[in-house]
């Protein structure tokens, strides 16, 4: 479809051309009109004159047509003329025999075009009674010229008429450009605003609008509200879905393990031991599915974020994993910029995070052998920018699946357990605070996986302590 | 050592209390919010596990009341319930721990035997883990079975990572642990006791030095 700017400017440009033209047209006609007019009375004017130049010399008619010319407009003396006076059914008296003159005697003087020896001319011819050394003649006088000098003027004319429209035109196309401009900066100023948003961003447009493009607006606000509530509605269905599981899967869990601890019967140990590991499972899935509902970035309020201190969060994160991951046979390390400033953003969504970017390093780091290797979580700030960065010494991931670890339930290495999750989790918690993760082959072997915050995030407030953030929730 | 098992749900219930006693706690179990406050008003328990979603009265009321008491005893919540939701209201109205379903009965084991040690951290029972024993009363330290000269100071960190082993303890809580107002502790005389303790002990007990963040005593992280 085309764009409006071009609907507006065919739509002013197309009709304005044409009006120009037919004004064009107008005017050639009615200054041709004109000056032929103009031109024809100046014409009589000289046939009328030629009168006076007839004597009669011994009862003979002669005529002197020395400096006989015709005052024109603008006469620059290239106009040819030719004349033929005669008496009427009498001989020729002076001029050109072969100009033909009208096909009756006019009365009037009677204007008409000829051809003559290859000119284009006008001619005049008029019949006057003339009395010569007492005796009465009728007399006509034809005297014709060649019509290029009113031609040129008229051309003169047009092409001077034609330049001031082209530039008027020009002007016109100009302002119309101008005026299109501005009365579509409301709706590139929308388009800019709906371009700068991210994709996940629903939140209804704001500000004032011009009332022809208000509908429009209110329409897209209503979409994205739609939207919203059909996300949400979705989310609010796994959510509780994963919450009404968490019992059953609980007293499964507890029960078969309970059961294990009682039981001396090697396979009944066996499959109890099974169904405990396969609880342990569907707990943890669920438990990952939940919080990957609850992490939509749709669904993240940025009005709840606070001012967090992700240090802070971090060490807590590492505290929490460090009893696994040392039970792994692994080592745990935190190497943080004290100095980093506070950032804008969830404590316990970062928490989670941190946590699955640590187990994840745990739990895949090694391949497909247990990984017995250091974790190293470092919080890093560079010009404002803080970072947040999990490394491991592992094998790491073929380059070609590493685009492919944040998708929901892809998994690398589907030997090892895990919800696939964890990592989805991480980018959609790095996503709502507008942090991006990424993760790479360390050239020293093993992955990092790498969120980096932006500048923007980072809050001016003072730094309060993490349980004062949490507890502002 | 008492426990009060709170929970509506009869499996969990039983197989909480059963995990305890396994323990080496005697677990009572009520159903609901108010059978639970009037066992509680009776008897002398060591710990409270509470699940959040009660009938009659639930978990985070009742846990509520039993701090405008002033009953300091140690609770250690269980919910159905998100950490978004729940662990900020549990841990603001006084509870110790939390849990979230569904958990492993050794994790609740767990969390309830380090909540009691922890309660009781100054004097009484003996703290163990692997090969290490430790008599709070007479201060006195034992790998395997055998006492280990050690200086005061050293005794005091040895005990803090016992009570709370399992746990990240950072230098900054055991400095905490044991400055006095005359006597302050800096983080890197913590550092010296721990490489001192690690030098007299002499074998691997599972005591890890985790940078930048403390230390970790777990026995089964022991080579």
């Amino acid at each position: 479809m085309r764009s409006i700017r071009a609907r507006l400017l065919i739509w002013i440009g197309l009709p304005f051309t044409g009006l120009a033209l037919l004004a064009l047209l107008a005017s050639h006609y009615l200054l041709s009109h004109q000056i032929n007019e103009t031109f024809d009375d100046m014409l009589l004017n000289a046939a009328e004159r030629v009168e006076r130049r007839i004597h009669a010399v011994d009862g003979e008619l002669r005529v002197n047509m020395h400096y006989f010319s015709i005052s024109t407009l603008g006469s620059r003396g290239d106009g040819k003329i030719f004349y033929r006076i005669q008496e009427v059914d009498g001989g020729m008296l002076v001029g050109f025999a072969g100009l033909e003159g009208p096909p009756d005697v006019p009365e009037q003087p009677l204007f008409y075009d000829v051809d003559y020896a290859g000119n284009s001319l006008r001619a005049v011819a008029l019949t006057f009674p003339l009395t010569r050394a007492n005796q009465s003649r009728q007399i006509e006088v034809i005297v014709a010229e060649s019509t290029e000098a009113r031609q040129a003027l008229v051309s003169d004319f047009m092409l001077t008429l034609s330049g001031l429209m082209a530039v008027g035109g020009l002007l016109a196309i100009s302002i119309a450009l101008l005026a299109i401009h501005k009365g579509l900066a409301p709706l590139n100023a929308i388009r800019r605003a709906l371009h700068r948003r991210s994709q996940h961003d629903l939140e209804p447009l704001a500000g004032e609008v011009p009332r022809e493009v208000a509908p429009l607006i209110q329409s897209i606000n209503q979409l994205m509200e739609r939207m919203r509530l059909s996300i949400q509605n979705t989310q609010q269905l796994n959510a509780d879905v994963s919450h009404q599981l968490r019992t059953p899967v609980s007293e499964i869990r507890a029960l078969s393990e309970l059961t294990l601890t009682r039981s001396d019967e090697p396979e009944t140990r066996a499959n109890l031991g099974e169904i405990s590991r396969i609880a342990e499972h569907a707990g943890h899935t669920v438990e990952q599915l939940l919080r990957y509902a609850k992490t939509r970035h749709e669904l993240v309020d940025s009005a709840t974020l606070a001012s967090v201190d992700l240090v802070a969060i971090c060490r807590d994160a590492c505290s929490q994993a460090a009893a696994s991951v040392y039970q792994r046979g692994q080592e745990l390390a935190l190497e943080a910029d004290e100095s980093a400033p506070p950032l804008l953003g969830d404590p316990i969504m970062l928490r989670w995070m941190v946590q699955n970017l640590i187990d994840n390093a745990s739990l895949h780091a090694g391949g497909e052998q247990a990984y017995r290797g250091s974790i190293q979580v470092a919080v890093e700030c560079h010009d404002g920018r803080c970072s947040l960065a999990v490394r491991d010494d592992g094998v790491g991931v073929a380059e070609e699946r590493l685009i492919r670890l944040t998708e929901r339930f892809y998994r690398a290495d589907t030997r090892t357990q895990g919800s696939g999750l964890g990592l989805a989790i991480a980018e959609q918690i790095a996503q709502a605070h507008g942090a991006r993760l990424t993760l790479r082959n360390r050239d020293a072997g093993g992955l990092e996986a790498l969120v980096s915050f932006p500048a923007l995030a980072v809050h001016s407030a003072p730094a309060p302590s993490a349980a004062s953030t949490a507890s502002a929730r | 050592m008492k426990v009060l098992v709170v929970e509506d749900n009869d499996n969990l219930a039983r197989s909480i209390s059963a995990a305890l006693e396994g323990t080496g706690f005697q677990a009572d179990v009520s159903r609901d919010g108010r059978s639970a406050e009037h066992c509680l008003e009776v008897g002398a328990y060591d710990l409270l596990v509470l699940d959040l979603g009660l009938p009659e009265l639930d978990g985070i009321s009742l846990l509520r009341r039993l701090r405008q008491r002033q009953d300091t005893i140690p609770v250690l919540i269980i919910s159905a319930r998100d950490a978004l939701d729940q662990r900020i209201l549990g841990l603001e109205e006084g509870a110790d721990d939390y849990l979230c379903k569904p958990f492993s009965l050794d994790e609740v084991a767990a969390r309830a035997k380090a909540l009691v040690r922890r309660a009781k951290q100054f004097g009484g029972d003996t703290l163990r883990s692997g090969r290490l024993e430790f008599h709070p009363d007479a201060m006195e330290l034992r790998l395997d079975g055998e006492p280990v000269a050690l200086h005061r100071r050293e005794l005091e960190v040895m005990e803090y990572l016992l009570i709370n082993q399992g746990r990240l303890v950072s230098k900054g809580q055991i400095a905490d642990r044991l400055s006095t107002t005359d006597d302050p502790v800096s983080h890197t005389a913590v550092e010296t006791y721990v490489s001192r303790l690690r030098k007299k002990l002499g074998v691997d007990v599972g005591l890890k030095t985790v940078r930048g963040l403390g230390y970790l005593l777990d026995a089964q992280g022991a080579d």
